[in-house]
């Protein structure tokens, strides 16, 4: 039983960090947040949400099926899913600004908030916001 | 025997008859599958309403949604502390479908906390009514949902219906309260929204 709770912990986190990656490329896809997205064109976005929410969703789904024994207790549920939510998206924002850092480079973004986004990578706006301006 | 466990009962007695009913209605009980999507709904909607004023208003509801369910959470677990009510499958001849037989000697696998109310029905509904507040399509659906998910756990005998019609007022009522909280706090939460979006995060 001990080696459970952290088997099941795990992949409790591996499956909400899955499914967090999946929805932000989606809204960034359809929201057109160019400056969040992994890929240049849409489609691929929507394919990789597909390929990544849709697995995350049904490993919870059939979770009794494959974790016959041990349970996360909800206050331990909340905390891996903060810190799940925290890593995916620190990495879906560090990953998108080096994969678009060429692509955007020398845009400037015309406007506050997620609107932003639209042209400039998160890094590059907060970069324009609180540094060196050029 | 009292109402509550006589439609417990019949509810309770269609488990196990259809084999694929029983494995849907086992997906969407358990506690990580639906609390999961509705969170992953409160994150689609926080970056994916394209419409500046509408997604202003979202983002007051999913706020207000998280404080409602930590707020459910907490009034669920003074219930919990001064009353006890033990499961259905303790009480009743249950046709368990969730958890390992309640002699099986790999236990602990079934919940020991009171039944009376749900949590799980507490939060989907926060989430869903705080929601509907803002965003009446994405509210109705997420509504609906939480009700299959209220369903879907007396049905595999975790609850009984006093458990869940508690837990779904307990989450709408929180829900209710936080959305006139946070009108009553105006200009605050539109100050920290404005805080966020510098930040381009909102």
């Amino acid at each position: 039983m001990d080696q459970v709770m952290p088997r099941l912990a795990l992949e409790y986190f591996g499956l909400v960090f899955i499914a967090i990656m999946g929805v932000l490329q989606i809204v960034a896809a359809y929201n057109d947040l160019i400056g969040v997205s992994f890929f240049s064109r849409k489609i691929y976005s929507y394919l990789f949400a597909a390929s990544t929410v849709g697995p995350a969703l049904a490993g919870f789904f059939t979770w009794h099926l494959r974790n016959p024994f041990g349970v996360i207790q909800g206050r331990e549920q909340f905390g891996f899913f903060m810190l799940a939510l925290t890593i995916a998206f620190i990495f879906t924002l560090a990953t998108s600004s080096l994969l678009k850092k060429k692509r955007l480079q020398g845009n400037y973004a015309q406007q506050d908030g997620l609107e932003a986004l639209r042209e400039v990578t998160f890094f590059q706006a907060l970069r324009h916001r609180f540094g060196r301006k050029q | 025997m009292s109402a509550d466990e006589r439609l417990f009962l019949w509810i309770n007695g269609f488990a196990g008859k259809l084999p694929l009913l029983d494995e849907f209605l086992k997906g969407i009980a358990n506690d990580y599958f639906f609390i999961v999507s509705s969170c992953l709904v409160l994150l689609a909607l926080w970056f994916g309403t394209r419409e500046i004023h509408q997604r202003e208003k979202n983002q007051k509801a999913i706020i207000g949604a998280s404080l409602s369910l930590g707020i459910a959470t907490g009034i669920v677990g003074i219930f919990n502390f001064f009353y006890f009510h033990p499961r259905p499958f303790i009480e009743l001849p249950t046709n368990l479908l969730f958890y390992q037989p309640i002699d099986s000697p790999l236990l602990p696998n079934f919940p020991t906390d009171s039944s009376f109310p749900s949590h799980s029905t507490a939060i989907v509904f926060a989430i869903a009514i705080a929601i509907l507040l803002a965003d009446k399509k994405a509210g109705i659906i997420l509504l609906f949902l939480a009700s299959i998910l209220g369903f879907s756990r007396i049905y595999v005998g975790i609850h009984y219906p006093s458990d869940i019609l508690a837990g779904a007022a307990i989450g709408a009522a929180t829900a209710f309260l936080i959305f006139r909280l946070i009108r009553i706090l105006e200009p605050w939460p539109s100050r920290l929204l404005r805080l966020i979006r510098r930040s381009y995060l909102a």
